[in-house]
């Protein structure tokens, strides 16, 4: 049965309700409110967006259900992206953190996790003017803060 | 932008980071500074950064001043980011008294090595707790029953510790009371931890007791009695090491107190003999257990009746006697009429052994291990005859690590293939790693038949038969490494890559094949390839001769062949031309490489390495932007690039072109780069702008064995 979505900007989406509920937040909703057709308002995702997530939801729609994983080791490796989902995330930064922010909000975990390794990717390596460069973020720190930060900062370095 | 990511977001990407990442986070601003803190602080150990460098001495010859200051630095740290470590370990007193102070109290997982740096931290500094009261309280006596057994007093707080009397006088030196104290009191601050080890003699130092159970004095009674106390108040506690006496206490209660603890390390089993087995009370809680030591295949027997629920083991070594043999109660039943046993080890899937003739003395002996999906043994195989004994005595296995790290010249030879110990069924493998630095016969093929799940193979030199086996059984490869002799293989290598299409990464020496199979229908499955390695030889190029009239031709800046030498020389490169610019379109096709390495590595030639002649005979891609490098731009994330030992024409401006186009990282075999007349960089300099360390000596990119002889 499709269940319908309906973006920020007020358009429709029709999607199958197994695609749809990849979305945890979706999936529990459609639980609360039973069967009904009534559309569901999501008004933090723009339809831009939403296509967007639709097409991961759509490609991952077999997925098994992801298990929390019993790991010694939380700090995870971040280089393995799947290939198509590496693909899927090349767009522009400003997509990136949309789509970001949607399957936070949407509570997608495989693709708010994809999203942030591709992130961490990005970081990795870089200087932390690279880093502001790449994200396009104000240094707001006064000279004093820097300085004290620096200062820690050289402890990681690896001599 | 960045700004709207929520903090919860932040600190997920934070996971994905190492340590210096964090740190870099950290200056970027006032957000970040704040998030990236738990990040870069989650973990104390000297030998990691950012503690190794806040705890490192600078030299030997410390002064008391330059001790002091880093004393007084790590303790300003842990008292500044303390609410943010979970993890800890300490190896000297400064350290441990620095976290008492800052008193850590979030603690998942705490490591008490052995204390061995005493030097660098003056004992008065260590445990000056201000608000230590420390009171006595009277030992409380019980009997011993077969199992260990205590009466239960309340540990009120941690000051509530043993009195002196039950320390082993001959301990008297106030800085071991002290540290006993010391690791007691961090312990009981940190109610949440979850694992708990205690190594190199550190139970020592922590417990001197005069004596422990199960020996029957009043006053170890007490002692247990103390640790059973302390345990009680870590109720997340899931994993501990912890040594004798007091490792025998807890394992022989792990049925009973201790459910909660689900792994568990004993670090002497030849204590053993002491009779602690017959003591121990069965356990379904545990799931994990590493036996240090040798143990006898009859105690080995006892361990898997009392655990029946585990799923991981370690051994170290395991001794049979010739005499024993197990057996279960199936053939004892007629006789005896016993009731009947399930079998032993039922559910462990994971076994580690330090051997491999333990593991296969283990089968002989009747123990089996129905359920094991997975054998990691240090000690490795020899021949393929203890490979066939372990696949025919567990054929449950699916993964195999038998890589021998430190091998000289052994050969996996034929003579050493008993055809009648080879199994007869197809195997349930999916990861076989042999050693890289042997050689194989013509019985690997045979090997690899019987194998049709495995997706990652790892071999030494194979003879290009076993590539027509693969191609032909092994469809489900991923990952594939292997070496050729130079010059063989070409054909079995294309069929390879036309079968099996799952392949991601095929690395190795000597990998060859020839321009002509490579772009005449070339029909390669295996379209998601990440990593090759692969020389593509036999590619018609310009003769010395003809390139120096080339050359001679361009300085004059002429493009056409005034004499018959010049047009034939012309003629002859834009034939080859176009012969490479069709490669270099069927390499583009694979457009997920992350690492191309197109250089021969330094081929195997019968395991000695071949001259530098062989390598260097120019028929190999020019790589230069005129030969139509250009159409590799299609491959977007390539981050390794290798042209070592090739004699290509690569010049400077090729270079630069690489830099711009994939995200590169490390390029290799950059000895003979062409320098552009009309170009203003150095390679040195590109390289230097974009980051990408340039390695000159050949790349032996094997992260996993060291570099070996013979090789």
């Amino acid at each position: 049965m499709p269940v319908i979505l309906v973006s920020s900007d007020n358009q429709d989406f029709k999607v199958d309700k197994e695609v749809a509920e990849r979305s945890i937040l979706i999936k529990n909703m459609l639980e609360d409110v039973g069967e009904s057709d009534s559309p569901i308002p999501l008004p933090n995702v723009t339809a831009a967006v939403l296509t967007k997530v639709i097409e991961y939801c759509e490609h991952h729609r077999n997925d098994p259900v992801q298990v929390p994983e019993e790991t010694d080791d939380p700090r995870k490796r971040s280089n393995d992206i799947e290939e198509w989902d590496m693909k899927f995330m090349q767009v522009d930064q400003e997509m990136l953190f949309e789509i970001i922010l949607a399957a936070n909000y949407l509570d997608i975990k495989p693709l708010l996790d994809v999203g942030c390794k591709t992130v961490a990717n990005i970081i990795k390596g870089k200087t932390p003017e690279e880093i502001r460069k790449a994200f396009n973020i104000v240094n707001d720190f006064t000279p004093e803060e820097e300085a004290q930060i620096k200062k820690e900062n050289e402890w990681a370095e690896d001599r | 932008m960045m700004n709207r990511i929520p903090l919860e977001v932040l600190l997920q990407i934070a996971t994905h980071l190492d340590t210096q990442s964090c740190f870099a986070c950290r200056n970027v601003c006032r957000y970040w500074a704040e998030a990236f803190i738990p990040s870069c602080w989650h973990t104390v150990d000297h030998l990691r950064s950012p503690w190794k460098q806040v705890l490192k001495s600078v030299s030997l010859t410390d002064t008391p001043e330059e001790q002091e200051m880093r004393t007084i630095r790590a303790r300003s740290l842990l008292k500044r980011y303390g609410s943010y470590i979970r993890e800890i370990t300490i190896r000297d007193d400064g350290l441990l008294d620095a976290a008492i102070k800052a008193r850590l109290s979030r603690l998942d997982s705490l490591t008490i090595c052995g204390i061995v740096n005493q030097k660098v931290y003056s004992q008065e500094y260590a445990f000056r707790v201000a608000d230590q009261q420390t009171t006595t309280s009277e030992p409380t006596a019980t009997t011993i029953t077969t199992t260990i057994t205590f009466a239960k007093t309340d540990l009120e707080s941690w000051s509530e510790l043993p009195s002196m009397t039950l320390f082993d006088t001959a301990f008297p030196k106030q800085c071991l009371m002290s540290r006993t104290q010391g690791c007691w009191q961090l312990i009981m601050h940190n109610p949440g931890l979850r694992r708990l080890e205690f190594k190199n003699q550190a139970s020592y130092t922590i417990f001197p007791f005069q004596s422990f159970p199960p020996s029957s004095t009043i006053l170890s009674i007490a002692s247990g009695d103390f640790l059973d106390r302390v345990l009680a108040r870590l109720p997340y506690l899931s994993h501990l090491a912890i040594e004798q006496p007091a490792a025998d206490f807890v394992f022989a209660n792990l049925g009973s107190r201790y459910r909660n603890i689900t792994s568990f390390v004993y670090p002497n089993t030849e204590d053993f003999g002491n009779g602690i087995l017959s003591k121990t009370v069965n356990s379904t809680a545990l799931r994990r257990l590493k036996l240090q030591r040798r143990i006898d295949a009859e105690n080995l027997v006892e361990i898997g009746r009392i655990f029946p629920e585990l799923r991981e083991l370690y051994l170290s070594v395991v001794q049979v006697s010739h005499h024993f043999q197990y057996s279960s109660d199936d053939s004892n039943n007629s006789a005896g009429g016993q009731s009947k046993e399930p079998p032993l080890f039922s559910k462990l899937e994971y076994l580690f052994a330090s051997t491999i003739f333990d593991i296969a003395s283990l089968s002989r002996s009747g123990i089996r291990l129905p359920a094991v999906k997975r054998i990691d043994p240090t000690i490795k195989f020899r021949t393929l005859a203890y490979l066939w004994i372990i696949l025919r005595a567990y054929p449950t296995l699916e993964y195999l690590d038998a890589m021998e790290t430190f091998s000289s010249d052994r050969r996996y030879g034929d003579a050493l293939d008993p055809a009648c110990l080879k199994p007869t069924t197809s195997l349930r493998l999916r990861t076989l790693i042999l050693s890289h630095g042997t050689a194989f016969g013509t019985g690997v093929g045979g090997m690899l038949e019987l194998m049709p799940l495995l997706s990652h193979l790892e071999l030494g030199l194979i003879p290009p038969s076993a590539l027509e086996v693969m191609a032909k059984s092994c469809r489900n490869l991923e990952h594939l490494r292997f070496n050729l002799e130079q010059g063989k293989g070409c054909k079995e290598l294309n069929t390879l890559f036309e079968a099996c299409s799952k392949l991601k990464v095929c690395r190795g020496r000597g990998h060859e094949i020839l321009g002509d199979d490579f772009i005449k229908n070339h029909n390669w499955a295996c379209l998601e390839l990440r990593e090759l390695d692969l020389k593509i030889v036999r590619i018609p190029r310009m003769s010395e001769a003809q390139e120096a009239i080339w050359e001679t031709m361009q300085q004059d800046h002429r493009w056409k062949g005034n004499t018959d030498e010049e047009r034939a020389a012309v003629m002859q490169r834009d034939c080859s031309h176009l012969f490479q610019r069709s490669v270099y379109r069927n390499l583009a096709k694979h457009v997920h490489l992350r690492h191309l390495n197109l250089g021969g590595l330094d081929s195997v030639q019968s395991g000695t390495t071949t001259t530098d002649a062989d390598h260097t005979a120019p028929d190999c891609l020019e790589l230069t932007l005129e030969s139509g490098l250009s159409e590799l731009a299609r491959i977007p994330f390539l981050e390794t690039f290798g042209v070592g030992g090739l004699n290509h024409r690569m010049g400077t401006r090729d270079l630069q072109w690489m830099c711009e186009y994939w995200p590169l990282k490390k390029v290799s075999g950059l000895e003979h780069l062409r320098a552009d007349p009309d170009n203003r960089f150095e390679a040195k300099d590109i390289l230097d702008r974009v980051k990408i360390s340039m390695m000159i000596s050949e790349m032996t990119d094997n992260n996993r064995s060291p570099s070996r002889k013979g090789f």
